[in-house]
């Protein structure tokens, strides 16, 4: 073609007159073309005309199809067109004013971000589905022993599993599993494993896994006094092993007994009970074990239900079978029921109030920041009032203005969104690292495809929320005043001002009511701190000890072990005294025993009567700073072959000995009918054993001597800082015997705090959304304050011409912010009433409807909302009314 | 033009089309004297038909239309193959010269007598 680089282009605009006019300049281009060329071949023009026009055909036509075609296009264009010049002209707003565009993308971003970056945690603890397949009918099995005065959740006993496994149509399998710490020996030096003990088919039926490598248990490897076999998990065959295939079909020493390696486990296999299992075993138990007849409680249990039947069906089985267990054995089984819960539930429902109460909080704090963005937008649309009235005047509809500022607020919002998700993915990774320990499956936590699809639906939602108020608003608003106010927003802007009030009272409620939350949280976690644990975590180092059965099989060469150990850790430089026991305070780990007390009589039939007990050396109170109550504590006087005693906490002593000192009483352990009786000589105070907010349970301590038994833990109290002594005390446990593993060695205090942990983590966190929140509504406040005066500033001015004293507009101006504070407490207070109530279980030692803590909260956020307000309101004290009334 | 063979036709139209500004951006009278010419005349009946085609093609972006000058210095409208244009020319002319070869084949054949 010679004519294109001739030609001058220009956009095609969407018009219809212009689209008339190009079709007719097309079509008679062609036919002038057409005559040209048939008047350069020898036509007349008047025949060239003609046959031109009977070549082209019907001309009407052709341009009405050109013209149809067209307006499919130019609709399609246009609304295209209009959506990019929307979004230029929003882009060039937000860039025209880049402080106003800042503060409302990082209020934004902070309000996704923090709610995005809990969802993330919420979501993977609570709303997904357990990592196996068809995890909905995983099922916790619990023996209900609330009818005898125990817990709906008590462990389960052998026989009774296997009656329950035997006789439930509901589950499809069912598994038993247990599990703690083993020795590992043979492989470098001695070491505490942990190992995940459970019956044939809970890891192949129940949980569907398969090993990765090798074979999984069969059912002779889980025949009482079958050999070992052993399942190693992925992360302890690479960490011990080297990740070396050839160790399938050797042996592992485990407590001194050897253990066939059958098979590897997948890397992606996380159980959901023995989460930190470095190796599986068979129970190798069957009905007749005596280890864990009826009427005991020593494993936990897992069943998987049927397809299509619903928990509820299987509870009414579960039901039945209980019911006929109690007929059939009344002395242990009666009043025992079974519970069943939802894996997925079970697992996390210490944990799903807290979550679900962080949830709601940080949605507290997205809704202020929503309110002070729109708040922003309203107070920015009264001086945008007159652009409004000019592009309405030009032609601009109605909707087309309220599409123009939902673009806006739209793209505001995914900024916003965008910046959230940064802040997100960084308090993700901030929250996993601080869960506190033993939170069940943190490790599932991360953000992915379900969290980024809430973190664009929260921005969505919230660019709707700040953004649809305002919209709405201006477009409605009177345009003409716009017009005739120009940029000097005087009076018109009521209606904006009384909007943006009601907001700023919301934010002020939401607030009270989260710090409120904050308050009852932090009250309770001071509680918790200085609440009496009944022992001295300071300066205690505590260690346990896996002395083998195998290496020291009876009493004597435990007790003898033990005595050689306290002497030789005693030895040690710092180390003021050293007790053994055989469970620590705080754990949550123990022995119970059914017992009876001379002369009072035996439980009824069906009612359980049970004490935890510990066997303690006498260095161990004083070690572990325990107090007495009254008598004495045990001593080494109180050897194997002296007369058996006991010391009881103050719980069994209230109890059973209301009116009288039960010292010199006598109890019996175990089975009344062949009692042996051990005399009360001391009431010990009551120390937290099960966690730090449990209240007390009855409880005893035995000398050790006179009842050595596994587990060996060993406290020493020191002088030093307990830290600086694991070396010594490992060498010293080493020098007795280099086959002992030492585990858990950490200081008492590491215990306290972890036990606090869970607390701690809920309280820091509300503690931050509260901040964040009386932040941003301070910020909102002030804001709508100043603004509010700035718009009033001719009115003020005419007020002090008229002779009102500046104090007169300071608390005209205080006056009427504090009635919106009012308001909000108001709101607030009844809110926070309702609202806190959900978070009964977190809290300790404080009601939920503390009114010490209301009434700090309501007052510190009056005083601080007066301080917002106070620096606008001597701003308009302080007005030179000539200088105002001039610049009209 | 009727509408009953319309769907042959403007297939057949687009075609032609797509195959006329392979070679190069040009206004639709030049379209049109370059179906002429390769066709000798024989498929464009009526001149007029070209311009809905053009129009339609370009809503559905396989061509894009500039108003420039044309050598006379006169205001005409350009049209040019787009990416997309070019693929679908492509598919077509493959499917075209499957179709014609097999209806070529059935009647060279004869098929049933």
């Amino acid at each position: 073609m010679t004519d294109d680089r001739a030609k001058r282009t220009f956009r095609l605009p969407p018009d219809a007159a212009r689209l008339d006019e190009e079709v007719d300049a097309e079509v008679r281009f062609h036919l002038e073309r057409k005559v040209e060329r048939l008047m350069r071949q020898g036509r007349t023009e008047e025949e060239a005309w003609r046959e031109a026009r009977q070549r082209f055909g019907n001309v009407d036509r052709v341009k009405a199809q050109m013209t149809r075609e067209g307006e499919v296009g130019m609709k399609r264009l246009a609304w295209w067109d209009r959506m990019r010049q929307d979004v230029r002209y929003a882009v060039r707003q937000l860039i025209r004013s880049p402080g106003f565009t800042a503060v409302t993308a990082l209020t934004l971003a902070l309000g996704i971000g923090a709610t995005t970056a809990i969802f993330s945690v919420v979501d993977g603890i609570l709303f997904r589905p357990l990592p196996f397949p068809q995890s909905d009918q995983l099922t916790a099995v619990w023996a209900d022993m609330s009818r005898a005065g125990g817990p709906v959740d008590e462990w389960m006993n052998f026989p009774n599993f296997f009656d329950l496994k035997e006789r439930a149509r509901s589950f499809q399998a069912m598994g038993a599993w247990d599990g703690g710490p083993i020795t590992l020996t043979g492989h470098g030096e001695p070491e505490r494993i942990t190992v995940g003990s459970v019956t044939y088919g809970t890891l192949s039926q129940v949980l569907r896994v398969a090993p990765a490598l090798g074979r999984g248990f069969s059912p002779q490897d889980d025949r009482p006094g079958a050999p070992g076999t052993v399942l190693l998990s992925d992360g302890f065959w690479r960490r011990a092993l080297g990740a070396d295939p050839s160790v399938l079909g050797t042996s592992l020493t485990l407590n001194d007994e050897p253990y066939t390696i059958i098979g590897v486990l997948p890397s992606d296999f996380d159980a959901p009970f023995m989460t930190d299992a470095d190796v599986w075993t068979t129970l190798r138990v069957d009905r007749a074990d005596n280890f864990c007849g009826r009427g005991g409680a020593c494993v936990r249990v897992i069943g998987r239900l049927a397809n299509g039947t619903t928990l509820d069906a299987a509870r009414a089985e579960a039901t039945e079978i209980a019911r006929r267990l109690e007929a059939e054995y009344p002395e242990a089984d009666a009043n025992v029921g079974i519970t069943l819960r939802s894996y997925r539930d079970d697992m996390v429902s210490d944990t799903r109030t807290a979550l679900l109460v962080l949830l709601g909080a940080v949605g507290f704090v997205l809704l202020i920041a929503c309110v002070n963005v729109a708040n922003l937008l309203l107070a920015r649309a009264t001086t945008r009032g007159s652009e409004l009235a000019v592009r309405s005047a030009l032609g601009a509809g109605r909707a087309r203005l309220t599409k123009q500022l939902l673009t806006e607020s739209g793209l505001m919002a995914l900024l916003g969104g965008g910046l959230g998700l940064v802040l997100a993915y960084l308090g993700t990774t901030l929250l996993v690292s601080i869960a506190p320990p033993g939170t069940p499956r943190i490790e599932e936590v991360g953000v992915d495809g379900r969290v980024l699809g809430f973190a664009v639906a929260v921005s969505v939602i919230s660019g709707l929320l700040f953004g649809l108020v305002p919209a709405l608003r201006s477009a409605r608003g009177d345009l003409n005043a716009g017009l005739r106010e120009g940029g000097r927003g005087g009076s018109g802007a009521q209606g904006g001002m009384r909007a943006r009030g009601v907001l700023v009272s919301g934010q002020v409620a939401l607030a009270l009511m989260l710090l409120v939350g904050a308050g009852l949280l932090v009250r309770s976690f001071q509680k918790l701190r200085s609440e009496d644990l009944g022992f001295q975590p300071q300066d205690v180092l505590s260690l346990q000890v896996g002395v083998s059965p195998e290496r020291y099989p009876d009493p004597q060469t435990l007790r003898s072990f033990v005595h050689r150990a306290e002497e030789r850790l005693g030895a040690i430089p710092g180390v003021s005294s050293v007790g053994t026991t055989t469970w620590l305070p705080l754990t949550g780990f123990g022995s119970d025993t059914g017992f009876n007390i001379e002369g009072q009589p035996l439980p009824e039939r069906g009612q359980s009567q049970a004490v935890w007990f510990r066997r303690v050396t006498p260095g161990y109170p004083e070690a572990i700073g325990m107090r007495l109550e009254a008598g004495r504590w045990i001593t080494d006087r109180d050897d194997a072959n002296a007369p058996r005693v006991v010391v009881i906490n103050e719980g069994l002593a209230r109890r059973f000995f209301p009116d009288e000192s039960p010292l010199g009483h006598r109890i019996n352990l175990g089975n009344p009918a062949n009692p042996t009786w051990r005399e009360i000589v001391g009431v010990a105070a009551e120390a937290r054993y099960f966690g730090i907010r449990d209240d007390s349970r009855d409880a005893l301590y035995l000398p050790f001597d006179q009842a050595p038994a596994r587990p060996i833990f060993m406290v020493l109290k020191s002088t030093r800082d307990p830290a600086t002594l694991t070396g010594e005390v490992r060498a010293a446990i080493a020098e007795l015997d280099p086959a002992l593993a030492v585990a858990a060695i950490r200081p008492m205090d590491d215990l306290v705090s972890d036990a606090l942990g869970p607390q701690r983590f809920v309280t820091t966190l509300l503690g931050l959304f509260a901040g964040v929140a009386l932040l941003l509504a301070v910020v909102g406040l002030y804001g709508v304050v100043s603004y509010g005066v700035s718009q009033r500033l001719r009115e003020m001015g005419v007020r002090l011409a008229l002779g009102a004293e500046g104090a007169d507009i300071r608390s005209l101006v205080l006056g009427q912010s504090l009635r919106l504070v009012a308001a909000g407490l108001v709101v607030g207070v009844l809110g926070g009433l309702a609202v806190t109530r959900l978070m009964k279980n977190l809290l300790f030692g404080v009601s939920a409807t503390d009114p010490w803590t209301y009434g700090v909260v309501a007052l510190a956020l009056a005083v601080v909302a007066v301080l917002a307000s106070a620096l606008p309101a001597f701003r308009a004290a302080r007005v030179d009314p000539i200088r105002v009334l001039r610049s009209e | 033009m009727g509408d009953g063979n319309l769907g042959l036709l403007r297939g057949t139209l687009d075609l032609l089309i797509l195959n006329a500004l392979a070679t190069g951006e040009k206004h639709g009278y030049a379209v049109s004297e370059w179906i002429e010419a390769v066709t000798e005349g024989s498929l464009l009946v009526e001149e007029g038909t070209l311009y809905p085609a053009l129009h339609r093609l370009e809503r559905k972006r396989l061509i894009a239309a500039t108003w420039g000058v044309s050598d006379n210095n006169r205001r005409a409208k350009y049209y040019a193959l787009t990416s997309a244009g070019l693929a679908r020319l492509e598919e077509e002319t493959a499917t075209w010269r499957q179709y014609a070869a097999a209806v070529d084949k059935a009647v060279a054949g004869g098929g049933p007598a």
